[in-house]
């Protein structure tokens, strides 16, 4: 019998399988000759990898939709002639068991989707290890292992949506495996989905239960499943509210979000180097501005501009009034140029929150040239010192031997828990790397000339680093930031590599930007949370000189509200992660309150349903309130 | 004790008897209502047709038989399981013509005969065959590229194969010309004869059905059946013509409507003639006729005759032209 459902079905579907599977060879021939193209014309190669690892670039990209397509070709050719003019019902009339059946016509779609897709991740995987080391090539497969599992959702929803008799259930669930379907794709970095695996699947084993559903109703027509007795209809009738409310309560609040992040109100903070005190500038709206300064005073523009002049330096310039003189000291166009300085990190520097394929240039600037040329190598520290020629895209077997050794020679344990450097070529000076080892030495090396150069920088062994970022200015004041697991954050300075520690009380390196800006006379570090910015100011040395906070104008959006109103629960994306984290999170007690209400209106206002029903429903609208509201009103 | 237990037997017995068992049966689409507490029994061995006007609910009662429509209330059984779930060994005992000889039509004929075969255990090979060999098709012909009549051959073929207890026909006739029909109802009538085999057949060409039921319903709009034995219907139900021109000052849905009652069932009207439709004789039919209306008055027993009657007369007799 079983033999006899396969062979039906791959009578059914052999002919635009065949096609699919042309297709499928043709684009992946298109990548082939593309990325071919592409590494004839680029010089270096390893530029393309700089692409590929440290710009994000998807080269492979064309591939997306893809194995979707295919789903919904597969679905199409199996279920058409199934349910033009109702004959789902020859197979029903089979004596075998009806879900068992429905599985089976399934097991061959998606078997086919799965050889097709295999074939597609394989020469992926193929194509990538011609042209990339295989570092890479993981990553693309990773990559597009989420892409795979949509086309697999797709089928199923196209199937339920092909086997559900009426046109506003089919409708319903187009919306449905829209929104399903939109969580794999949501995300467009490289590997953005490896923490979300479970979710994933887990809605792909959901989505399989949309076809019974579609079955059940197929077979009994607008039946109440509340008098349905058995299981499995019932379960499936669950699951389908389940991804609905899973939908649901990510992507309004998502949206909800995203309108009222248009409201964007910057503070800024500066010090005066001549008053010595914190200037702030208020944008209340409407190109509004308010400037103060840290003794609650306002001032007019004209005041806030002269109390900064290292910021407006230039109207001071036009206006002839440079040089400057500050504590008896003169400051002349030159200087403060030369002086000026910023510096960034961000969340999205913080190494938990980024997935990084760990391939780093391997810079080599001739001391005898001003600019640095982009190198053809590139390195990893994982087992060894390991180093790619991306000429042909070989392991350069020699000079990773000779560096690994030099390293250990240096003390250095293998894998490295960070790299951290500036993998550009467009910096005005190479610092190359530092590193933390598996034994979280600190080691600070970089070549030049051909010639590798190892520092072992020594620190306080209480300081347990977690987060490196280099800066690399011509002013070689300071080489970075360092972030500690207590969320310290130290300046390595270039004199002796020592560590200044930061006094930055509120810093929290996860979830916060942190800016540092330098001057001729001070350097200022700013971060902020959602309501402060908080400023502290330093004498060019970073010894400590004051600090200050200023808050932040709230604007309660309509939207703002509107979620606190609307929405008893949430699925939330983590905002600080480059990739798809998601957490769940119970709403303010205003939508509780809401959807109290909303229950209590139900209970009254809809006697004429029976009671059982009328509580059920009333239960669901107290606790899923407007989600709740919108599925009752779509059912 | 002892005759408990034989009571329950009996009943068990008599259950089994009944293979298709409808009891206030209601269904309805949206406000429109189709049946309304409908109630048979179709037994072992009967020929059962279902007959009824275009629209007033065959196909739904066979979905609602074959499991492939929940009614809103009452219950169906065949062979004693509900319809709504029947199980494997029930469905394989039951070969289900659906509306329209629908078929997978990408299959060759040899391949359809492959696939259907692994679910039957009595599968008849040499029927499905038989019936093949008058197409004289190529096993490889495939069934989209076949007329009407020999895809419902197919259809016919891989039904008879199955060796079936319950035969469910909807509309066998639809789409074939009198060639194919002649063909179906001889290989249903032989298939039917040999064994204790039970028909439930519902067609539009009322016609063919005469020589092959020997129960009939009739569905009417609302739910409203008669179910009664062929034969008891064509002898007891008279059909009489009368020779009378209706004055032009007279509308005949007035006269309908006076004239229909339970005595005469039917009336219609034509230039010339009246025929009448009833269980009664001539003397009853010819009294109600005339205290209906007095146009009627002058008439007596030299203008009315009876007329023999047929299936497609018993039909419109009871149920109505329109």
């Amino acid at each position: 019998m079983f033999q006899a459902i396969l062979s039906k079905e791959f009578l059914k579907i052999k002919y635009i399988y065949f096609a699919l599977v042309i297709l499928f060879i043709a684009v992946l021939l298109y990548l082939y000759i593309s990325t071919l193209q592409n590494f004839t014309k680029i010089e270096p190669h390893s530029m393309l990898w700089y692409q590929a690892v440290h710009i994000g670039n998807i080269y492979y990209d064309v591939l997306k939709f893809l194995p979707s397509f295919a789903a919904f070709i597969i679905a199409l050719a199996q279920f058409l002639p199934e349910i033009h003019k109702k004959k789902f019902r020859i197979p029903l009339h089979l004596p075998i068991n009806q879900n068992k059946m429905v599985f089976l016509y399934l097991s061959v779609g998606l078997l086919l989707l799965v050889l097709v897709n295999s074939i597609l991740l394989l020469c992926l995987y193929f194509i990538s290890s011609v042209f990339y080391p295989s570092l890479i090539a993981v990553s693309a497969i990773q990559t597009a292992l989420p892409w795979i599992l949509a086309s697999f959702v797709v089928y199923t929803f196209c199937v339920a949506i092909m086997i559900e008799p009426y046109f506003k259930r089919k409708f319903l669930l187009c919306i449905l495996m829209i929104m399903i379907v939109s969580f794999f794709f949501l995300n467009d970095k490289y590997q953005g989905y490896n923490h979300l695996y479970t979710f994933l699947t887990v809605l792909l084993v959901l989505s399989l239960f949309m076809p019974l559903l579609s079955l059940y109703r197929f077979k009994n027509g607008h039946y109440s499943l509340l008098k349905e007795k058995s299981f499995i209809p019932k379960l499936s009738f669950l699951i389908f509210l389940v991804l609905f409310l899973t939908s649901f309560s990510f992507f309004l609040p998502y949206s909800t979000k995203a309108l009222s992040k248009n409201i964007d109100l910057a503070t800024y903070v500066f010090y005066s180097a001549p008053q010595k005190q914190f200037m702030y500038k208020q944008h209340l709206g409407y190109h509004h501005f308010v400037y103060g300064n840290d003794k609650n005073e306002k001032l007019s523009l004209k005041e806030y501009e002269k109390a900064l002049p290292f910021i407006y330096w230039r109207n001071l310039d036009i206006q002839k009034k440079l040089p400057i003189v500050i504590d008896g000291i003169s400051y002349d166009k030159k200087t403060i140029k030369k002086a000026r300085q910023s510096f960034k990190f961000a969340y999205n520097n913080v190494n938990e929150n980024i997935n990084q394929i760990a391939l780093y240039p391997l810079f080599n600037p001739s001391s005898k040239k001003g600019i640095i040329s982009f190198p053809n190598l590139m390195f990893n520290l994982d087992q060894e010192f390991s180093i790619y020629d991306s000429e042909d895209n070989s392991k350069d077997i020699e000079l990773s031997k000779q560096y690994t050794l030099a390293l250990k020679n240096k003390g250095f344990s293998f894998p490295a828990k960070i790299i951290a450097g500036k993998t550009t070529n467009m910096k005005p000076l190479d610092e190359g790397y530092f590193v933390l080892d598996n034994k979280n030495k600190l080691f600070h090396f970089k070549r030049y000339d051909d010639e590798l150069f190892i520092k072992n920088v020594s620190y306080d062994s209480k300081i347990k680093i977690t987060q490196i970022k280099i800066a690399e200015s011509r002013k070689k004041e300071f080489y970075g930031l360092i972030i500690d697991e207590n969320n310290n954050a130290y300046v390595l300075m270039y004199k002796n590599y020592n560590f200044v520690k930061l006094p930055l009380k509120y810093y929290d390196s996860n979830t916060m930007k942190l800016e540092i800006y330098a001057n001729a006379v001070n350097k200022l570090i700013r971060y902020k949370d959602e309501k402060y910015i908080y400023a502290v100011a330093f004498d060019k040395n970073f010894s400590y000189l004051d600090e200050f906070k200023v808050g932040i104008p709230q604007v309660s959006s309509f939207y703002q509200t509107f979620f606190d109103y609307a929405y008893t629960f949430n699925i939330k994306k983590n905002p600080y992660k480059s990739y798809e984290e998601y957490s769940f999170e119970i709403g303010a007690k205003k939508a509780f309150v809401l959807s109290f209400c909303l229950a209590l209106l139900y209970l009254l206002l809809f006697r004429k349903e029976k009671k059982e029903t009328r509580i059920l429903k009333s239960i669901l609208l107290l606790l899923t309130g407007l989600y709740g509201d919108l599925i009752l009103a779509v059912l | 004790m002892r005759k408990v237990k034989l009571l329950k037997l009996n009943a068990v017995i008599l259950k089994m008897e009944n293979v298709i068992e409808v009891r206030n049966l209601s269904h309805a689409y949206g406000k429109k209502k189709i049946y309304d507490d409908l109630n048979f029994t179709v037994k072992k061995g009967q020929i059962v047709g279902l007959l009824g006007k275009n629209g007033v609910g065959k196909t739904s009662l066979i979905n609602i038989l074959m499991g492939f429509l929940k009614p809103l209330g009452g219950e169906c059984l065949i062979f004693g399981e509900p319809s709504s779930s029947l199980s494997e060994n029930t469905r394989k005992r039951i070969g289900l013509l659906h509306e329209g000889h629908q078929t997978f039509e990408f299959m060759t004929i040899e391949q359809i005969e492959k696939f259907y075969s692994p679910f039957y255990e009595k599968w008849r090979k040499d029927i499905y065959y038989d019936l093949m060999d008058l197409l004289a098709l190529p096993k490889t012909h495939k069934i989209s590229n076949m007329s009407y009549g020999q895809r419902s051959q197919v259809v016919l073929g891989l039904i008879f194969a199955q060796d079936p207890d319950l035969l469910v026909l909807d509309d066998y006739s639809m789409g074939l010309d009198a060639g194919y029909r002649r063909l179906f109802l001889d290989y249903l009538h032989d298939f039917v004869k040999s064994e204790q085999k039970t028909v439930f057949v519902t067609s539009h060409v009322v016609q063919d059905l005469e020589h092959l039921i020997d129960e009939i319903i009739l569905l009417n709009k609302g739910g409203e059946i008669l179910k009664t034995n062929l034969d008891d219907l064509l002898n007891n139900f008279k059909s009489y013509t009368l020779d009378f021109t209706l004055p032009n000052d007279l509308k005949i849905r007035e006269i309908e409507r006076l004239v229909k009652s339970d005595v005469i069932r039917n009336i219609e009207v034509s230039k010339n003639a009246l025929r009448l439709y009833s269980y009664e004789n001539e003397q009853e039919v010819l009294k109600n006729l005339q205290a209906s209306h007095n146009v009627f008055a002058p008439l007596n027993h030299t203008h009315i005759n009876r007329k023999k009657i047929n299936l497609e007369d018993a039909f419109i007799g009871l149920m109505g032209r329109y």
